[in-house]
């Protein structure tokens, strides 16, 4: 019988905080890039990152589903003084943070596990 | 946070005007940022396209109202009623899901006339579109140009007025708050369904267990009160259970007034005697017939009883039980989660 619990979390927004490799990257991006976190910014520390073309697109809808998740918060900057909108700049909450730390301890775990059989098989 | 980039070359204006069209009203900030990619036109429409697909879907998804599409879909299905139904059902979920679209793109909605007239106009443009299509495509299955005008302009009607009223009460986007209250809503719903159960339960019992007047009366009052009693009790406060309107003065957070009622209509702590008192009430009522049962064979008068539905009742009242104890594990999460919005909410007022 499924727990009452995950039949309560049926949400997306409401799911458990493990992270996918995407989000990793999105979060780790967003982290480095401190109070210049916007979307194109974003977008060149991803593709940087990740070694490889990355779409914007996934770039967006991964930080708007990292705002959900209540990972990431964001606000409005001062709009230019050129005219136009302003950006919305995006910065690590607590929770983002806590989920961003377990998502790396697991892989150093599974790094520890592998890396000696790595040596061995070679 | 501060703009000290020096201008960059806009992007073409066809590009611009075909953005902000297409774009939803709260992501019309990324119009800005499509300016830092000094591309040739064909690529950049290529970078707007994605931009503009992902800020949809995103803002389709976070406007996406269940019980709202089943109101619109009745709604405007009333006035197509006696037409043939396949046109009618293509008709109505046209117009139904051009209206998501739109509720992404308006989100969270002001509820103004002018909002209403357009939602109808739009809703209206997707059922014409849907009927050229299938002029098209299978012509057999168009409706009559005379029920297809009559149900469009009856449907729209209503639907506008159903949505200025909907988004008078579409709240503005609050991750937090909406994550609270999507597991309060989510427990509520587990705990109603329980309850109804048990009733049905009781009501069964009842009718296996024959008995006086008064005793199915009470029987049958007797196990909703004292549940919420029992709730009240554990929530430790005098207000009502799903007291919303406090007075809100500038000190006050109404997101943070609201989020602690839900609280207090959860089941909070079983540490107060009183309330622990009525839960096991609560068990006890809903055991009696079957109890009362046993009593009648011990006596030598059960000639009245339904065996097999006092085992199947029985049975029942088991797996009730058991459903109990993961129900109150439930309401400990969901108090969890509310406690971890209320936190954040706080964290993030402290950090601006």
């Amino acid at each position: 019988m499924p727990s009452l619990k995950k039949m309560a979390a049926g949400d997306e927004n409401m799911k458990e905080d493990v992270l996918g490799q995407f989000e990793q990257l999105v979060l780790t991006a967003v982290l480095s890039l401190g109070e210049d976190a916007y979307g194109p910014k974003i977008h060149e520390k991803v593709i940087e990152l990740a070694e490889r073309e990355v779409s914007i697109g996934s770039v967006y809808i991964t930080l708007d589903r990292l705002e959900d998740k209540g990972h990431l918060a964001s606000k409005p900057g001062r709009p230019p003084q050129w005219g136009g909108q302003a950006r919305r700049y995006y910065r690590l909450r607590a929770a983002g943070q806590r989920a961003l730390r377990q998502a790396f301890e697991t892989s150093r775990r599974l790094q520890q596990t592998a890396e000696p059989m790595w040596e061995f098989k070679t | 946070m501060n703009e000290t980039r020096s201008p960059k070359p806009a992007p073409p204006r066809w590009i611009e005007a075909i953005v902000k069209w297409f774009m939803p009203r709260s992501a019309t900030a990324r119009l800005e940022d499509l300016k830092d990619y000094p591309l040739p036109a064909p690529q950049l429409v290529w970078k707007a396209a994605g931009t503009v697909s992902a800020s949809n879907l995103t803002w389709t998804r976070r406007a996406f109202n269940f019980e709202r599409v089943l109101a619109e879909s009745f709604v405007l299905s009333v006035p197509f009623w006696w037409t043939p139904l396949l046109p009618a059902v293509i008709a109505v979920t046209s117009a139904v899901a051009v209206l998501r679209l739109r509720d992404a793109f308006i989100y969270p909605g002001e509820g103004t006339p002018a909002e209403a007239t357009a939602d109808s106009l739009v809703g209206a443009s997707a059922i014409v579109a849907s009927q050229l299509l299938l002029w098209f495509v299978a012509p057999s299955l168009m409706m009559e140009p005379a029920l297809l005008a009559r149900g469009t302009v009856i449907g729209m009607l209503s639907v506008s007025l159903l949505r200025a009223y909907f988004h008078l009460k579409t709240p503005e986007y609050d991750p937090d708050r909406q994550r609270a209250a999507g597991w309060f809503k989510s427990t509520w719903r587990i705990m109603a369904m329980w309850l109804v159960a048990c009733i049905t339960l009781i009501f069964s019992s009842i009718e296996a267990v024959p008995g006086g007047l008064v005793r199915n009366f009470l029987l049958g009052f007797c196990p909703v009160m004292s549940f919420f009693l029992a709730l009240k009790l554990q929530s430790d406060t005098l207000q009502g259970l799903f007291r919303r309107h406090e007075p809100i003065t500038i000190f006050t957070d109404p997101v943070e007034v609201e989020l602690s009622a839900k609280k207090n209509a959860l089941w909070q702590r079983s540490d107060i005697v009183l309330s622990q008192c009525f839960e096991v009430v609560f068990f006890v009522v809903l055991a009696f017939p079957l109890i009362s049962a046993v009593w009648r064979w011990l006596d030598g008068s059960a000639a009245h009883v339904d065996w097999p539905q006092v085992a199947t009742n029985f049975a029942a009242l088991v797996t009730l039980a058991y459903l109990w104890t993961q129900i109150k594990k439930l309401n400990t999460e969901a108090l969890r989660q509310i406690d971890e919005a209320l936190a954040a909410r706080r964290e993030e007022a402290l950090s601006t």
